[in-house]
């Protein structure tokens, strides 16, 4: 019996670089994004971008506006400095040009995101609350953080304990990695007929 | 006196197979072979013979498909798989979970039961 990681082409490598973009969630320094150095991606910011309705965490078709506010919100800066952050922000859009940096910024929060867990097909359609109150939930009751500190938690790492969380309170829950995409790939060309 | 069967849980590594016309990968899939046990007691009562016969094997597995494949009641429906040494086991399928689904991943939980006289 061939193993699935030998028979399917390139799985082993989404599964390498899977293991790598989780280890490396835990190293607390800044990313690199659009040639600026932004802070890994929280809760909070993606709540604040969901708030302005930002086309990148809205699902829309980004515009050069909503480039700038990712850019800006996500400068170390933006706390302390708003106008620096504005400034640099616009700089590197400048140097990257829009359309890269849009490319770019799609490819940071979806790998930030990568780890959120998949939605039950028979799920009601009208939900009870927001998805980020479940990530609060389970930190805070589990772990005893504050909101703030949850809020503060970078989504790659506070989506991983939030598997943990899931998978020890049900030995037997889903929970679908980014990697079993390329397997879907490979089950799509082998189901559809010729 | 040694038990003439397994009794556990066997872990297989992923594979695939086919249920329905439609392949699978198996994440996650486990056996367990049973041993029944059949005691026999004298006219007072008092234990007089034992004999131990295989069950039936079960299992459970993850499986995992393209979104994109029709959504199916996979109860009823058999899928076999070679074990390393060649033999073939057939097994259907018990039960289903509610799937779950993330862009072109869709994937459930099932469990199943061994079959005879099926090919």
């Amino acid at each position: 019996m061939t193993s699935i990681v030998d028979q399917i082409p390139g799985y082993r490598e989404a599964v390498a670089a899977e293991e790598r973009r989780r280890l490396l969630a835990f190293v607390a320094v800044n990313e690199d994004l659009c040639g600026l150095q932004v802070k890994p991606m929280t809760l909070g910011h993606i709540i604040t971008l969901s708030a302005i309705r930002n086309a990148f965490v809205e699902g829309m078709e980004p515009r050069i506006s909503d480039v700038l506010q990712v850019l800006t919100i996500l400068h170390p800066h933006y706390e302390t400095d708003r106008k620096k952050a504005r400034k640099e922000a616009i700089k590197a859009i400048l140097k990257t040009g829009g359309m890269v940096a849009a490319q770019q910024i799609q490819g940071f929060i979806r790998e930030a995101l990568a780890d959120l867990p998949g939605s039950s097909d028979d799920s009601e359609k009208a939900g009870k609350w927001a998805w980020p109150a479940t990530l609060v939930d389970m930190l805070a009751s589990e772990y005893g953080w504050t909101e703030a500190e949850i809020f503060s938690c970078p989504v790659k790492r506070a989506l991983q304990y939030m598997r943990v969380i899931t998978r020890r309170h049900d030995p037997k829950a889903i929970l679908v990695n980014e990697s079993d995409t390329v397997k879907a790939s490979w089950l799509e060309k082998l189901n559809t007929p010729k | 006196m040694s038990l003439p069967y397994n009794v556990g849980v066997t872990l297989y590594a992923s594979f695939t197979a086919t249920i329905n016309a439609v392949t699978y990968v198996f994440n996650s899939a486990s056996l367990t072979q049973p041993t029944n046990q059949f005691q026999v007691t004298d006219e007072s009562n008092v234990p007089s013979g034992l004999a131990l016969t295989a069950g039936w094997a079960t299992g459970t597995a993850e499986i995992q498909v393209n979104a994109s494949a029709d959504q199916q009641d996979l109860r009823g429906y058999t899928f076999a798989t070679t074990q390393f040494d060649g033999t073939s086991r057939t097994f259907v399928i018990t039960d289903q979970s509610p799937s779950i689904s993330k862009e072109n991943v869709r994937t459930c939980s099932i469990s199943y039961t061994e079959v005879t006289g099926l090919s």
